[in-house]
């Protein structure tokens, strides 16, 4: 048996899987990716959107799954196990089985004749077993690799497939094998389940009353591609549901009931699919009954609003029980904990928000790994504080939900940080050097011969648009050569297709009229690529998101709007001219902004990675925040000893150059090439130092409180910060009555954000006020109880019982107040559930703050040029898909200058913010914006009406020749210059207005309106 | 025999925000009439009101510029150029006798497809009412 | 016989000349028809004699400016022609250092399309004590008719004198335009539709206008576009709605193009438009 050797194994292909096998590969290292099941994508591409951003979760992650398939550093197995690891970090020797799928890849073509004719049917358990499958599947439409695959269990055998396959693809004698490869490091990033609520939890019904389904299955409903084409129905009966409610915490935060921790993304996921239900029958009533609603992300409590507002109806309770009724709706009994009365309430169809729970094979695997897992079964960091990310073995790291609930951009983020921990051990590894581009084939000279695809997506857009119809118009329009259509463009088979019929007709120009070119333009341009077509000769027809989705009720009007489309896009390919993305060398060194402990653990993982990095702060002192807090959760570590842990070995590493006390002064460059002066202040030194790529970690602070709960005039109104503070120098004093109120300054309209990190603090600065003064009367006063972090419900649940604070729910809209009284300090509060104003006495009052980015944040943004929101609080590049990156290429952002977040986030995101920072500075080269601004010469009259409306600084005037100058590379291709041109001198490419005004003037050429 | 009058709209749509919501609108399934044509640009900086006018010249009976919310552009500022741009070619086309409901600039984030949809759905129906703007018979 | 400003400009165009201090002064000269004048470039103090200071001298010197690239002008500004220059210096279409200017006070010009038959020699319009067209404002130009700015806002030096206060005559075009304002959309469509059917696409508009300083129209057709043959209505709609909004900021209202429209196309109405609501804003 021969072994293959690679740089790292990652294990599991789901959204943190497929990212971190990314991360590595880009940087040139040679990844090996193993997937349990027969497609990657993990539960992510179950999901029909995501919250906040309600994007559709296939599609943003269709394409990663498509470039990871691609990859060539990476090698992917699917329908695979990890049996073995033996060896240590730097040489594991794995053991890897193979599954057989009786399905030759290489010959397969994914057309799907198997399953037409296999006669046995299967419960689709990608579908929440609400529909069926045949014994021979593709697990989903857009599943990567696009092969089919024997589900042995339920095969007969009676070989009704293997007659009816035309490559003759299928072989029951294929067997499963052992393979042997050799990796220096491992990634363990096998997901999480949703729980299935047969046994705990049985009193809800799940399983025995049909119209009680989990979350998950709901997804699967709204789903497009789901087992009711994402129409809203019961299982029961088909029939459109009026009343949905949901069940929140259903196996979670509950020792008795299931699993003690919060599963962290459930409220807001409920929240979603709430909100989605009603915006597609607006008439139908949601309610929603919760214990805490943990809307504690970035925009989180603002989608919650939303969902609120657009008649999502929460119900703060405790469900009881479940029955169902004759028509087979259910009846819920639930006490409402506002008002502490019992009720009963029906409903067509009810979600249950089940727990978290671990994979079912992590016990297996953390025994073939020899990793610890926590008594629930998932994966455990060996320093939970400090290296969140690492295995409790040398060399394996953990990344998203394989380690506890984790919703996407934090599983994002750690496949990320885990991606960055496992490439230290391969820092003197040879790196696989960017692949060449592939030869393109000159074309210029060519008479436009285009091709066209019309995509059917399955029924999505075929159940609505006459697709043959389409295809026959493309035929008889100008320059085409060739039509063709599929039933999914986007399929691997269909892509070989393309690549055939460009190769055979000499096409030219390639159009796919098929769904968005923002979520599949980049894999067709792929496409065209590897068979020598430029990217810039290839345009989409959105006919599924513009015609089929929004006129399914007029087919007709649809077809006709398709044809008209696919009309403009010939039209248009006939003006488009090749791309050339250009190719920067780039400086190898990194800057990190801002030395506390995001910007620490980043520098120190760049350093590790190889990386000269320098590491500027604006206090003479390292540390940010540890400088102030006494303890940190989880472990009740003092700050002063990780901030000792940290200083020390930032200093023990040559490769970080420390600025401390400096200033950025001015930034200019762009990624590969930033000059930016660092200024030491009065009496210092400025400095230019150039890098390649930039990390901020300027951190948070508590928003400004003063006037409000008596801050500012009562020396004793402190914040938990200032709290922190005494703790640590002891200058507490004994308090006899200390009360906490949680959200001072948030869930308002001016700073709607719940701070995500406040109740974890009051959480762990009462257990140090009860130590502090054990017998003083301890209050806390809150909103929501929204405690995040793993482990950290179950520190709560502890907190409670041995501390025994006086918890007191407020509303935010009616906060408590502060007085001063001859003895000490008064707290009025109206207490919800009691329903009765309580007035607390107190010798201390401390502030749970509002939280923002830092005061910098403004000043910095400008330089940096990228946005901040009104929080001050940076904008990542999408929230979803890319926490760590900013919208400015060669820009990164970690820690809680993001969003507040604990130091287990932080110290995972700034690895990962390195993980991202060191992919271009270890390629060596970036391709620059293709479709930038141009000038020609000889029409510019020099008027300068362009030079205000770029953002960028890329344009310039040559007084001397009176022409305006584009410094490409700092050109973003917004293509507002060009619209500020008169003459028509100033171009964008890939958006001429030739290329415009021909989509423009054949919008209607085959309208009949005069 | 009166056959309901079906307007031509074009659609100049920036790539981050409103073509972005129009995909949403598509996902959501959000139905809305099947006048619109969408042409993608990268920023609504990028449109130049030659388009607008091109269009009316080719058969527009409506078009329809949008962008992301102010403060909002993907490009820092394109779509205040587009805002001040747009203030102006309005006026114009006012004073050449073009009805001002037959160009409408307006914003759409890409979580807005509810939104885009009803832009779309209220525009068709004002341009029903008004009739085809017949830029072509002289 | 000539006016004194006529002769202050021969002296000092010749003056400049000869000093070397310039390649060539702009100014007019006789035209070939008796009530014309044409802008003229003087490059010798021979040359300088034989420009012109009348009560017709009405074409905009600032659109002959491009022609002059990069050459020392001396040039005769009237205050609208100047107007036009500040926005070619704005738009940096001409150096200043490049440029000496000779202000002219003017009190208006005579409108040649409004002269008496048997009356056709300039110079008997000129009044030699106020140095003005002996014309009332019923003859000038329109755009001179309700001018309340004899002296150029921009010069070197200054010739002239401002002899009275001047005519408050209200300016017609403003009446005209909120005229047309006023109307509902439909009629000011086809009040456009009416007098643009008349429009040839011959570019003239554009050709004399200082401030169409692209170095090719991104507005016209070609000569063989079926569009501009067929005078399309939409495509003559286009060029004259983009027109406008190309000119929008800068426009000075010196009716150039209305001037020289050989279908008479009342253009100044877009013009004098535009600047009312650049007023607005």
């Amino acid at each position: 048996m021969q072994t293959q050797s690679y740089d790292t194994l990652v294990i599991g292909a789901g959204i943190s899987g497929m990212q971190a096998a990314l991360d590595l590969a880009e940087k040139g290292y040679r990844v090996l990716v193993v997937e349990r099941q027969a497609s990657i994508g993990g539960t992510m591409v179950k999901l029909d959107k995501t919250f906040p951003t309600n994007d559709c979760a296939i599609c943003i992650a269709a394409p990663k799954m498509v470039e990871l398939a691609r990859h060539p550093n990476i090698t992917l197995l699917t329908s695979a196990r990890v049996e073995q690891v033996k060896g240590s970090v730097g040489n594991f020797e794995v053991t890897i089985w193979r599954q057989t799928t009786y399905v030759d890849p290489e010959l397969c073509t994914g057309c799907g004749d198997c399953a037409r004719a296999c006669p046995v049917d299967v419960d689709d358990t990608f579908n929440g077993r609400l529909s069926q499958r045949k014994a021979i599947y593709l697990q989903f439409p857009q599943a990567v690799p696009a092969i089919y695959t024997i589900d042995y269990a339920h095969c007969t055998g009676c070989g009704a497939c293997d007659r009816a396959c035309g490559p003759r693809a299928i072989s029951f004698l294929r067997r499963s094998r052992p393979l042997r490869v050799t990796a220096a490091s491992v990634i363990v990033a096998t997901g999480f389940e949703l729980l299935e609520p047969t046994e705990l939890r049985k009193e809800y019904g799940f399983g025995r009353f049909a119209n009680v389904l989990t979350a998950l299955q709901y997804e699967r409903i709204l789903s497009a591609s789901g087992p009711s084409d994402g129409h809203i129905t019961r299982p029961s009966d088909g029939k459109v549901p009026q009343r949905i409610a949901w069940i929140q915490c259903v196996g979670s935060r509950s020792e008795q009931g299931g699993y003690p921790y919060c599963s962290k993304i459930c409220c807001m996921y409920a929240t979603k699919e709430a909100l989605i239900t009603r915006e597609h029958a607006p008439d139908t009533e949601a309610t929603i009954f919760y214990m805490d609603l943990r809307a504690y992300g970035k925009d989180f409590q603002q989608y919650y609003e939303r969902a609120a507002a657009h008649g999502v109806r929460y119900v703060r309770s405790r469900p009881a029980m479940v029955s169902e009724n004759s028509d087979q709706s259910v009846t819920l009994t639930y006490a409402d904990t506002l008002t502490g009365t019992m009720h009963h309430e029906s409903f067509d169809m009810l979600v249950l928000s089940t727990a978290v729970v671990p994979s079912p094979d992590n016990r297996r695997l953390a025994q073939a790994l020899d990793i610890a897992v926590d008594d629930h079964g998932f994966f455990v960091p060996r320093d939970p504080l400090r290296e969140p990310l690492h295995a409790t073995r040398e060399g394996i790291f953990l990344a998203g939900g394989a380690q506890g609930p984790n919703d996407i951009p934090d599983s994002v983020a750690q496949a990320c940080g885990a991606a960055g921990r496992a490439a230290i051990p391969l820092a003197t590894r040879t790196r696989a050097k960017p692949p060449e581009p592939p030869a393109e084939r000159e074309v210029s000279d060519e008479p436009t011969r285009t091709g066209v695809f019309v995509c059917s997506c399955g029924k999505n857009i075929g159940g609505f648009v006459d697709v043959a119809a389409v295809t026959e118009a493309a035929q008889t329009l100008p320059g085409v050569s060739f039509v063709e259509s599929s039933t999914f463009a986007c399929s691997e088979d269909a892509q070989r297709r393309i690549r055939a019929a460009i190769d055979a007709n000499g096409l030219n120009r390639v159009v796919v009229a098929a769904c968005s070119p923002i979520t599949h333009g980049p894999v067709f341009q792929q496409t065209c690529a590897e068979v020598g077509l430029n990217a810039g000769l290839f345009e989409m027809a959105n006919i599924r998101n513009q015609c089929s989705w929004v006129h399914s009720g007029a087919p007709g009007a649809a077809t006709t709007k398709s044809i008209d489309l696919v009309r403009m896009a010939v039209a248009r390919a006939d003006q488009m001219r090749p791309l050339t993305a250009q190719m920067l060398p780039v400086h190898p060194d990194c800057l990190v902004i801002g030395g506390g402990v995001a910007g620490m653990n980043a520098a120190l993982t760049l350093a590790d990675m190889g990386i000269n990095t320098y590491l500027v702060e604006r206090e003479p002192i390292l540390g940010g925040k540890l400088n102030t807090l006494a303890t940190l959760a989880p472990g009740d570590v003092a700050a002063s000893e990780l901030r000792e842990q940290m200083v020390h070995a930032v200093q023990q590493r040559p490769r970080i150059k420390l600025f401390l006390g400096t200033e950025v002064r001015e930034i200019s460059g762009h990624v590969g090439d930033f000059r930016v002066t660092l200024d030491e202040g009065i009496g210092g030194e400025i400095n230019e130092v150039r890098v390649g790529t930039m990390i901020v970690a300027t951190g948070f602070r508590e928003a400004n409180l003063h006037g409000r709960y008596g801050y500012g005039n009562e020396p004793r109104v402190i914040t938990q910060l200032e709290l922190e503070r005494h703790l640590r120098e002891g200058t507490l004093g004994q308090p006899r009555s200390v009360v906490m109120i949680n959200c001072a300054g948030s869930l308002e309209a001016e700073n709607p954000n719940c701070c995500r990190i406040g109740c974890g603090i009051a959480v762990k600065n009462l257990r140090r006020l009860r130590e502090a003064a054990p017998t003083a009367k301890l209050s806390l006063l809150y909103h929501d109880l929204r405690v995040y972090g793993k482990g950290q419900e179950e520190h709560f649940t502890q907190m409670l019982r041995e501390v025994e604070p006086l918890r007191v729910r407020y509303d935010t809209a009616r906060p408590p107040t502060v007085a001063a009284t001859q003895s000490g300090l008064e707290v009025t509060v109206y207490d919800t559930l009691l329903r009765d104003e309580l007035t607390l006495e107190a010798d201390l009052v401390v502030l749970t703050a509002a939280l923002r980015g830092d005061s910098e944040t403004s000043r910095l943004k400008q330089m940096l040029k990228v946005a901040a929101n009104g929080q001050d609080f940076y904008n990542e590049a999408h929230a979803k898909i890319r926490p760590l990156d900013f919208n400015t290429e060669g820009i990164y952002l970690c820690g809680s200058d993001h969003y507040p977040r604990t130091i287990a986030d932080t110290m995972a995101q700034a690895a990962g913010a390195a993980s991202r920072a060191a992919i271009p500075l270890l390629r060596g080269e970036v391709s620059v914006e293709a479709i930038v601004a141009e000038v020609q010469p000889e029409l510019c009259s020099g008027c300068g009406l362009c030079l205000d409306s770029c953002a960028y600084g890329a344009m310039s005037m040559d007084a001397l020749q009176n022409l305006v100058l584009i410094e490409e590379v700092l050109c973003k291709g917004c293509g507002t210059c060009v619209a500020a041109c008169p003459s028509g001198a100033l171009q964008q490419r890939g958006f001429t207005d030739p290329q415009l005004l021909a989509m423009i003037e054949t919008a209607w050429e085959g309208a009949t309106n005069e | 025999m009166s056959e309901r009058f079906e307007p031509n709209i074009l659609g100049l749509l920036c790539s981050w925000c409103a073509y972005t919501g129009a995909d949403t609108a598509g996902v959501s399934r959000a139905q809305y009439p099947a006048n619109i044509r969408i042409v993608r640009v990268m920023c609504s900086g990028r449109i130049d009101p030659i388009f607008v006018a091109r269009a009316f010249e080719h058969g527009a009976d409506g078009v329809l510029v949008a962008g992301c919310h102010p403060g909002d552009c993907h490009y820092v500022s394109g779509n205040h150029f587009a805002q001040d741009r747009f203030a102006t070619f309005a006026r114009i086309l006012d004073f050449f006798g073009i009805d001002e409901r037959r160009f409408r600039l307006d914003w759409v984030s890409g979580a807005e497809g509810a939104r885009f949809a009803t832009i779309v759905s209220e525009m068709t129906e004002e341009l029903r009412a008004l009739g085809p703007l017949k830029m072509k018979v002289s | 016989m000539s006016s004194l400003i006529e002769q202050q400009l021969r002296e000092r165009a010749t003056a400049l000349l000869d000093a070397g201090s310039i390649d060539l002064f702009l100014g007019y000269r006789q035209g070939s028809r008796a009530l014309r004048v044409a802008p003229f470039a003087a490059r010798s103090s021979s040359e300088a004699e034989r420009l012109v200071w009348n009560a017709v001298c009405v074409p905009n010197l600032a659109g002959a400016l491009h022609k002059y690239a990069d050459q020392r002008v001396g040039i005769a500004l009237k205050m609208c022609d100047a107007r036009s220059v500040i926005e070619l210096l704005r738009f940096n279409q001409v150096k200043r250092e490049n440029l000496h200017v000779i202000g002219v006070v003017c009190h208006g010009m005579a409108d040649p399309e409004l002269v008496e038959v048997g009356d056709e020699t300039p110079i008997a319009w000129w009044d030699p004590a106020s140095e003005r067209p002996t014309v009332g404002p019923e003859r000038l130009l329109e755009k001179c008719a309700s001018c309340p700015k004899p002296v150029p806002d921009l010069y070197d030096e200054l010739l002239g004198t401002v002899v009275s206060a001047p005519a408050a005559v209200e300016d017609a075009r403003i009446t005209d335009v909120r005229k047309l304002e006023a109307m509902d959309a439909p009629t000011r469509r086809a009040f456009w539709q009416a007098q643009l059917s008349n429009c040839t696409l011959c570019y003239a508009c554009q050709t004399v206008c200082p401030l169409c300083f692209c170095k090719r129209c991104a507005l016209s057709l070609e000569r063989d576009d079926p569009r501009r043959q067929a005078r399309d209505m939409g495509s003559i709609f286009t060029f004259h709605m983009m027109r406008a909004y190309h000119l929008a900021e800068r426009c000075t209202g010196c009716d150039e193009c209305e001037r020289v429209c050989p279908e008479d196309i009342p253009l100044s109405l877009i013009t004098e438009k535009l600047e009312l609501d650049r007023g607005q804003q």
